[in-house]
């Protein structure tokens, strides 16, 4: 029995797919790590402090399925280390979903240096790190897919969070950039910009801008974080491999072009 | 409308001087604000502000409209990290100053404004040998969108112009064959000249046009 579940192997779409999460604790990273897991992925779990979720993703998963990792990913030597430790134990890195981030949000005339560069630290800087060192594998991976969970906010912007936009607009462009030089390496890279997601950042907002939001909104409900896996989990897929460059909007109608 | 705009250019760009002699041969107030950390640009410019690491915001009687330019592609490193991430910064520091300052400005004198990002167009589509130039784009774009909806209720508009090469610097993409062959039987992707530009702000600055949190691309058709 205890040699049938070391040796048992994965089964499920992602079977065999390498994945490094980042932000695996917060609300949308959790979702996303329990959809993998159940789609068989084999997952490094980054975290930075909160390590209870990461404890309870471990116990859904079979054994040797997940590792958590825990690190800061604001300079490129921290986010080297988080990579490195993910390499090491996955074997390589087929799939980097880069899902943190956090928001200084206040009126423009309020705002200072010192919240732009927590801004852009906390969601610019991981990224692009990070994707430097998936990059660095170069063809040892094939079917590599570059992930970025950004936000309606760098499409659309959002009264308030000039900053935040300002970070997800800039990985937004960024991940178009870098799609086009994966893409001679047979990878893609995407971003999916959901709207405001139930939980995490959005119970920063007033509750009657929430509601409001809702509203507006064709398909009249909050975004929640499990609606964001699916578009997720088909983008780890070789079978998305045409899809590249390109910015999936999880928004319920709300942002049609 | 406005029909002799004051306007506020602000950047390193070489251009700038040149530029802003163009507005003012339309009728338009400018000014120039650059960084502490820049040369002034050379050449006299008459009957013009220069201001250095102070804004010059204080010493206009009012502002119509600030233009902010963060477009120096040849100075983009191609994939280095750290500096992309450090150019995105310094453009949206440098962004947030410029607005909180002119925004201040354009309440205390009751100014319906105009706030005009320009970046490179690479910004809107990424660019392989461009991923600094496109990430900083992509910032102010963002930014702008928010800035927009924020602003909006004291009659700020904020728009952002996507430049392609300028021809009066020589600027030039580095296209592949291919592209180079498909911009050739199109007839498209032109350089502008830096009249276009010109003309462009010049109109963004009239506050007729009624156009808000929009991407406006002057490339001539380079993207679309």
């Amino acid at each position: 029995m205890f040699t049938f579940l070391h040796t048992r192997k994965q089964q499920g779409k992602l079977a065999g797919r390498r994945v490094l999460l980042t932000g695996a604790s917060g609300n949308i990273g959790q979702a996303i790590a329990r959809r993998l897991i159940h789609e068989g992925a084999t997952i490094a779990l980054h975290y930075h402090s909160n390590v209870e979720p990461i404890n309870q993703l471990c116990k859904l998963a079979a054994r040797q399925q997940v590792f958590p990792l825990q690190g800061s990913l604001h300079t490129g030597q921290q986010a080297r280390q988080v990579f490195t430790q993910a390499q090491k134990k996955l074997g390589g890195v087929d799939v980097l979903i880069n899902c943190i981030g956090t928001s200084r949000d206040n009126s423009v005339l309020l705002l200072n240096d010192e919240d732009a560069e927590i801004t852009l630290q906390s969601n610019l800087a991981p990224v692009v790190y990070l994707s430097e060192y998936m990059l660095e594998q170069g063809t040892d991976i094939e079917h590599g897919r570059i992930i970025n969970i950004t936000s309606i906010t760098g499409l659309v912007g959002q009264p308030m969070r000039s900053l935040y936009g300002a970070a997800k607009g800039a990985v937004i462009a960024f991940t178009k950039s870098i799609a086009r030089d994966v893409a001679e390496l047979g990878w893609t890279a995407n971003c999916i910009a959901p709207q405001v997601v139930e939980g995490g950042l959005a119970d920063q907002m007033k509750s009657q801008i929430q509601t409001m939001l809702a509203n507006v909104t064709p398909i009249k409900r909050p975004c929640t974080p499990d609606d964001i896996t699916g578009m997720t989990s088909y983008l780890c897929t070789q079978e998305s491999g045409y899809i590249t460059g390109t910015v999936l909007n999880i928004s319920g109608g709300l942002i049609t072009w | 409308m406005v029909n002799q705009p004051h306007i506020l250019l602000v950047g390193k760009e070489d251009y700038l001087p040149s530029l802003a002699e163009l507005l003012m041969q339309d009728g338009a107030k400018t000014s120039l604000w650059h960084a502490a950390d820049t040369q002034l640009p050379t050449g006299h410019l008459p009957d013009k502000q220069m201001e250095s690491a102070t804004p010059a915001s204080s010493s206009l009687e009012k502002i119509d409209a600030v233009v902010f330019f963060d477009r120096i592609r040849e100075q983009r490193s191609a994939f280095d990290s750290d500096a992309i991430i450090e150019q995105t910064l310094s453009t949206v520091t440098q962004l947030l100053t410029t607005v909180r300052n002119t925004v201040t400005k354009m309440l205390e004198t009751k100014t319906p404004g105009q706030i005009i990002a320009v970046c490179d167009t690479s910004a809107i589509a990424g660019r392989r040998d461009q991923v600094a130039s496109a990430t900083v784009g992509g910032a102010l774009i963002g930014m702008c969108k928010s800035l927009a909806k924020e602003l909006g209720r004291y009659h700020i508009s904020v728009n952002v112009i996507c430049l392609g090469p300028l021809s009066e610097i020589n600027d030039k993409l580095n296209l592949t064959p291919t592209e180079t062959m498909m911009l050739k039987a199109s007839g498209l992707g032109k350089p502008a000249e830096l009249t276009h530009l010109a003309k462009n702000i010049q109109h963004l600055a009239q506050s007729e046009h009624w156009l808000n949190g929009q991407v406006l691309h002057i490339n001539d058709g380079l993207v679309m």
